[in-house]
């Protein structure tokens, strides 16, 4: 089983939660849920929580998909939601941290496990693992429920976020599960038989709206390049205005020999600008370094190089 | 030191003034919704609105808008309700998105001097803003709704 190295943070995030938290541990196998007693016996173990379940009712589910515009982080927590018959109206999404050996898919043509979202691959290599986990929290919830009310697991149904007992009206909803609720040691197993039928499907087969769509009307959604680090510098590259620029060598195997930096530059113009750090030499060309976009892009618009 | 009217309060940049109004807002002020895209004027995402004109930010010298009023995709609204971000997405308009603060905002410009365009109107208005997502048609939806529904 691989793990990750745990955060005190995240540990004690993790102890301040309340309600009901549904742990992730990977092996080579792809995404599998674990109980927080599971994790907690693994010396180091990476009890983040993949699924959370609050007493208000309130569900988080992590989302491992990168957002470029295709829907993932929509999508993949959909899958959790549907076959944990979750109401997708309480339900919130977070990212997972970028590392593939926690939260990665297995990819299907090799041993390793990946995050990569490419090709359509997000929904089709998580989603049995999806649908599993979920079924997995739905499975424990009924189980609680059914304890409460002194019946037959097998006997109770669930509407979304609801688990109800068809022979007496009784209904427990997820959050009211959270409160008293407890997860065992070893989740339940669920067997592929286990999962919904199509028909029964409230979610997926929908058209339900993405969720990264409002930050994209406000300027509030994040892009990579809206990081703001403390300490952060900025820095422009200059490369050769012609590819495959170093001289005498071409060797296809080594890509990064198909571009080549300059031999000599006059950069003493540029190093005297203000807010400029530095110039540095790179494999395939220059960068200057400097306290903001426009005075890195500025001094390296004003080098020049001799050859 | 520039100063400005922004998103309805006044801020004061320490740049040099041929500093790319862009940045001067992405970078000193830190109001990233604005986007670079080409920086050369060619694509329509770091659309602003200056004294109710949009215009492409990057092609600007913070020095050139000393003591006017610059409106970005975050004073479009204070609540994220213009009748064109609610039609956005109820449309869902965006697919990446990151050409989308451009977009709105030069679809802005035309519902303040135009409330009721017709297609031809939107298309003519909106042509320059690239999306390469190719979101073209729920755009034209998204601005032939906000321009109905108000």
């Amino acid at each position: 089983m691989t793990m990750i190295d745990m955060t005190p943070s995240r540990r004690s995030v993790l102890a301040g939660l309340g309600g009901m938290a549904f742990c992730i541990a990977v092996g080579n196998d792809g995404v599998r849920l674990m109980s927080q007693a599971q994790a907690n016996a693994l010396a180091n173990a990476p009890i983040n929580p993949w699924v959370r379940i609050a007493p208000d009712g309130r569900i988080t589910i992590l989302s491992a998909g990168a957002e470029m515009g295709q829907g993932s982080m929509t999508s993949l927590p959909l899958i959790v939601a549907e076959e944990m018959d979750a109401d997708w109206s309480k339900v919130a999404i977070e990212w997972t941290p970028a590392d593939a050996k926690v939260y990665g898919y297995k990819d299907p043509f090799g041993t390793e496990q990946l995050m990569w979202i490419v090709g359509s691959r997000a929904v089709q290599l998580y989603f049995t693992q999806l649908r599993t986990a979920g079924a997995q929290v739905r499975k424990v919830l009924i189980a609680n429920a059914a304890e409460k009310w002194g019946v037959d697991a097998a006997t109770l149904k669930t509407e979304p976020s609801v688990v109800v007992n068809p022979a007496n009206g009784a209904r427990l909803t997820y959050g009211e599960i959270a409160a008293f609720g407890t997860i065992p040691a070893t989740l339940p197993a669920v067997d592929p038989k286990e999962l919904k039928e199509r028909k029964d499907f409230r979610l997926i087969g929908r058209s339900v709206p993405r969720r990264d769509t409002p930050s994209k009307v406000n300027g509030t959604a994040q892009y990579a390049i809206d990081v703001k680090l403390p300490g952060m510098v900025y820095a422009s590259t200059l490369h050769s205005p012609v590819h495959n620029a170093q001289p005498g060598i071409w060797d296809p195997g080594k890509q990064d020999q198909s571009a080549a930096a300059p031999e000599s530059w006059d950069d003493t113009e540029v190093k005297a600008m203000k807010g400029v750090i530095a110039v540095v030499k790179l494999a395939n060309g220059l960068a200057v370094v400097a306290d903001h976009f426009e005075t890195a892009k500025a001094g390296r618009d004003a080098l020049k190089v001799t050859s | 030191m520039v100063s400005f009217t922004l998103n309805n309060r006044q801020v004061s940049v320490d740049a040099d003034p041929r500093t790319p109004l862009l940045w001067a807002i992405r970078d000193h002020v830190g109001l990233t919704g604005t986007k670079y895209g080409c920086g050369a004027g060619l694509c329509g995402a770091c659309t602003i609105h200056i004294d109710g004109v949009a215009q492409r930010s990057c092609q600007l010298d913070v020095g050139s808008v000393a003591g006017k009023t610059v409106v970005t995709i975050e004073g479009l609204s204070p609540t994220s309700s213009h009748p064109l971000q609610k039609a956005w997405v109820v449309e869902e308009v965006p697919q990446c998105g990151y050409c989308q603060s451009g977009q709105i905002m030069k679809a802005a410009e035309l519902l303040a001097k135009n409330p009721k365009p017709s297609r031809a109107d939107i298309v003519t208005h909106m042509n320059g803003n690239i999306c390469r997502c190719g979101t073209y048609h729920r755009i034209i939806a998204a601005i032939e709704r906000a321009a109905k529904e108000g």
